[in-house]
């Protein structure tokens, strides 16, 4: 099968494949905070990665519980398909397991083009800053003497 | 200030009579309208000088051209090879910094890096192995053209899944569906000898 860009003249620059051991992942923190999970999406995620997340993220929710799960992803550069689908899955687990799961601070360009695509994040709840999901699982915030100090509402 | 295109006259009326100037840049400007790659105006120019002007001084006019009107960029192309979920990061970041190159702003670079993602994905799970091929064409607005090939099982469904009806059981099976949606020009083509999948987006 020939296309239109194979005919295309001009120099093409390779890439050859690089072995999947080469460069692993680093592992993806849970990080408990007052008796939330919080879980700090950055960079480039791949779906290992991910799959090892769910994994750990559920079996630290079975030994220690939780009253809530944040997943903060300000600093994700991208989340396609098939990324979305592995964040819903973990999310509505986690919803199983009785813990209420909320994602934020999603790039407005990865909104725009998730929206753009028809891709919907489903099972999990939204808000737009890590303050706003924490407020979402009952964290208030509570100022004294100009000092900030946190404390649990509700 | 002065308009590039008010240099250029300028420049060749030191080179050519009045008439010969106004008609080439007449040339240049029709050609330019018929395209929307800014550079167009300059190739019609750059081929005009060679036809009509005294081949002595033709050097020196195409260098002084080229000063005001700056090098012609490179189309880039490149091809990755993909087989491994570190192929496909690596795609879709080439992806993302070819847009940046191109001029597209943040959310065309995500657009083409997120295409560019859905299609690599593909290739490494239904197919085992393939490759990426990305030309960055300079145009108004730019433009990735992408293209995944492979030598895998095929798609069954086409059509299905062109249509977003597609029940995945490995995914939303939306991936090809939101990619066909982030294109403005796309054709997939299948068969149990392999996939082609062809995409243009605009940034
Ligand atoms: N390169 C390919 N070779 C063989 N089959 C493919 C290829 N690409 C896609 N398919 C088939 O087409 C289906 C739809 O692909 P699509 O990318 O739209 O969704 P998905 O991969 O199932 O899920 P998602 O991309 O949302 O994670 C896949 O489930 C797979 O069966
Ligand atoms: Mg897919």
């Amino acid at each position: 099968m020939n296309s239109p860009l194979e005919q295309e003249d001009g120099e093409w620059i390779e890439h050859p494949s690089t072995p999947q051991s080469f460069n692993a992942p680093s592992a993806i923190p849970i990080i408990s905070l007052w008796g939330r999970l919080l879980v700090p999406l950055q960079g480039d995620i791949r779906d290992t990665q991910l799959q090892e997340l769910e994994e750990r993220l559920l079996n630290t929710i079975r030994d220690h519980g939780a009253e809530g799960l944040v997943i903060d992803a300000s600093g994700v550069t991208m989340l396609d398909s098939h990324l979305c689908a592995t964040l819903g899955r973990t999310a509505a687990a986690a919803r199983l397991m009785g813990v209420r799961a909320v994602l934020c601070g999603l790039d407005p360009t990865v909104a725009m083009t998730l929206e753009a695509m028809g891709l919907a994040l489903e099972h999990v709840e939204t808000a737009l800053v890590l303050e706003s999901a924490l407020d979402q699982l009952g964290v208030r915030v509570v100022r004294d003497e100009g000092e900030d100090e946190m404390e649990e509402g509700l | 200030m002065t308009s590039p295109l008010a240099e250029v006259s300028k420049l060749l009326l030191r080179y050519v009579p009045e008439v010969l100037a106004q008609s080439m840049l007449r040339r240049a400007r029709a050609a330019a309208s018929t395209s929307d790659d800014p550079h167009r105006v300059y190739d019609e120019l750059r081929t005009s000088v060679r036809l009509f002007v005294e081949p002595g001084s033709q050097q020196a006019l195409l260098m002084e051209l080229e000063q005001i009107t700056g090098k012609r960029p490179e189309t880039t192309r490149e091809r990755i090879i993909v087989a491994s979920e570190m192929d496909v990061s690596r795609a879709r970041l080439r992806a993302r910094e070819l847009s940046q190159q191109l001029g597209g702003g943040a959310f065309g670079a995500q657009r083409a890096s997120t295409a560019v993602s859905e299609l690599a994905r593909n290739i490494v799970m239904y197919a085992g192995k393939g490759q990426i091929e990305i030309i960055a064409r300079h145009r108004v607005p730019p433009v990735l053209s992408v293209r995944a090939s492979d030598q895998g099982p095929g798609i069954v469904d086409t059509d299905a899944v062109l249509s977003g009806a597609y029940k995945s059981k490995t995914g939303l099976g939306r991936g090809l569906f939101g990619v066909k949606r982030l294109a403005s020009k796309f054709t997939l083509q299948s068969s149990p000898a392999g996939t082609i999948v062809e995409a243009d987006i605009p940034l």
